[in-house]
């Protein structure tokens, strides 16, 4: 198991916004997180990635324990994320965005930085060489030099899909990211995952409104419904259980 | 007045880096700045040193210094509310100002390091203390401006003050940017230190407070948080002082200083190179 999930809670103040949550993820797996507004989602991904604190439970990546540690640790760790609600440094160049991402990674310290040594420039070449690589992987090669905020709106999502990659995750969180797409990108998506995922070597948890995506693109899905797991199973078997229909008909009708 | 543009200049950046990452105003920097020429004040009589040695020493003094003040004072505030973190740094500014007072309760005297030998350049005659102090200053500013602009450390300090709570999330610690941003921006204030003791020999413990208020202003009539706004900065207000003092009495100069800052905030509330902040929502 890549990712084990046991007995996880939280709680904002009074407010628990997940109660006593356990899944585990298998390496290469794509699954699904659903559910409606305010059912925990975010708050999971928010724990993994150490943004906030888990206030009991554990999460263990490769037997690894996540909680406790600070999000710059456990990025190191192979695990990055996007955002529901896009968020780039805007005012950084698109190349910059992506070759941030490699800084942490990078060997050099600020002496070989400052007097540019071989080490340096080497390595500097090749953070540009393999951002450049991503950005055209993603159809953002001719915008290189603009700052990140200035991209439309689909653009920006592929910008911070790509720093994601760029971190060199073994896990990849996505957080709603065909959240205002179209059916016609939200088709370009979905075949971007599966090959992202694929040439990666990805495990991909999935946040996602969008039904016909999810039973798509995953090989399981996860129910949430007010911070606990109603249901677990093949995109088939959730849809036809009477749990998952009561919560979302329920609320929609 | 070049010469104090450059020194206004060099304590300015200090103000704006540190506000660029955590949006706070280190009000202890000017006494940082003070303590700079304390460094080279005990450099200079005590350790006999060079004037090279002297300036590395109190950068390198301030520098600890900014890194201390920064890891014991502020740090266990960040998350505080932003007053919180005012009235500590104006507390720390205080205490670096009384703790010297106990060790140096008289002003103190640097001693000459420099000749007054005059350079004619074109029609103008500087010292050659000026010219030095000028190069160095300039020097200081292009190495600076090169590490934000061109180094990994100047990428991670960017990204932080373009939105510091993902910056994790590239695999990067903040407290070790904030610490180098201290550190850089302290040991630039040490360095002005000591070029502002040679300049204007007679130092005391509470030299760094309108000094630094002026740098302040600097940072703010050039945009704070905008690295070149802050050089800017600077040397338009070591001009417009001097000027001033050509003039007008010289007392005149610092309501000079403050009336500029005030008409300038009326008509460009963001300093010259300043943008306004987009709210996030
Ligand atoms: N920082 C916070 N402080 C207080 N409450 C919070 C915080 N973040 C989330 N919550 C609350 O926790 C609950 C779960 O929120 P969360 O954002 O995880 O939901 P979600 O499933 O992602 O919803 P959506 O589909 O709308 O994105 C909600 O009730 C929300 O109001
Ligand atoms: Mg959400």
């Amino acid at each position: 198991m890549l990712l084990v999930i046991d007995n996880l809670s939280h709680s904002f103040g009074g407010l628990a916004a997940l109660t006593n949550i356990s899944i585990v993820v298998p390496e290469h797996q794509l699954l699904g997180i659903i559910g409606p507004n305010g059912s925990g989602k975010t708050t999971l991904f928010n724990l993994i990635t150490g943004m906030y604190r888990a206030s009991s439970g554990s999460i263990r990546l490769k037997g690894q324990e996540l909680v406790g540690r600070a999000p710059a640790a456990i990025t190191r760790m192979a695990v990055a994320r996007t955002f529901q609600n896009i968020r780039l440094f805007k005012t950084l160049s698109v190349l910059d965005n992506v070759r941030i991402a490699r800084y942490g990674k990078a060997a050099c310290g600020p002496f070989d930085t400052l007097f540019r040594t071989g080490r340096f420039l080497k390595e500097e070449g090749l953070i540009i060489d393999q951002a450049m690589e991503l950005l055209t992987l993603f159809e953002l090669d001719r915008y290189v030099e603009a700052p990140a905020g200035s991209l439309p709106y689909g653009q920006q999502r592929q910008l911070e899909f790509a720093r994601a990659l760029a971190t060199d995750p073994v896990l990849l969180l996505l957080d709603e990211p065909a959240a205002g797409m179209n059916p016609y990108e939200v088709g370009k998506l979905n075949e971007q995952l599966q090959w992202v995922a694929k040439r990666f070597a990805l495990t991909i948890i999935l946040i996602e409104h969008h039904m016909g995506l999810v039973m798509e693109v995953c090989q399981r899905v996860v129910v949430l419904d007010f911070g606990v797991v109603i249901a677990e199973g093949t995109p088939e078997e959730v849809r036809n259980d009477p749990r998952v229909i009561d919560v979302y008909l329920g609320k929609g009708s | 007045m070049l010469q104090l543009g450059s020194i206004y200049a060099l304590i300015a950046l200090g103000y704006t880096m540190v506000y660029g990452v955590l949006q706070m105003i280190n009000f202890a920097h000017g006494d940082i700045f003070m303590l700079g020429a304390f460094m080279c004040f005990f450099s200079l009589t005590v350790l006999k040193t060079s004037l090279g040695q002297t300036l590395l020493i109190s950068m390198f003094g301030a520098a600890l210094l900014g890194v201390m003040t920064e890891r014991f004072a502020y740090r266990p505030l960040r998350y505080a509310p932003k007053v919180s973190a005012i009235i500590t740094a104006l507390g720390v500014g205080m205490f670096l100002e009384n703790f010297t007072l106990a060790l140096s309760p008289y002003p103190k005297h640097i001693p000459s390091v420099f000749n007054g030998k005059q350079l004619v350049m074109g029609g103008l005659t500087m010292s050659s203390l000026q010219v030095l102090t000028i190069v160095l200053a300039v020097g200081l500013m292009i190495v600076l401006d090169i590490i934000v602009f061109k180094t990994k450390l100047g990428m991670a300090l960017r990204a932080i003050s373009s939105d510091a709570a993902i910056v994790p999330l590239m695999g990067i610690s903040v407290n070790k940017v904030v610490s180098m941003t201290f550190a850089i921006g302290a040991g630039l204030g040490g360095a002005a230190g000591t070029l502002y003791a040679i300049a204007y020999p007679v130092i005391d413990p509470y030299m760094g407070v309108m000094v630094g208020w002026k740098a302040f202003i600097s940072a703010v009539i050039g945009g704070i948080g905008n690295i070149r706004g802050a050089m800017l900065g600077g040397f338009i207000l070591g001009f417009v002082e001097v000027f001033a003092a050509v003039l007008l009495p010289s007392t005149y100069r610092d309501v000079v200083a403050f009336s500029l800052l005030m008409i300038l905030l009326i008509y460009r509330p963001y300093g010259l190179l300043g943008r306004p902040k987009t709210l996030k929502v």
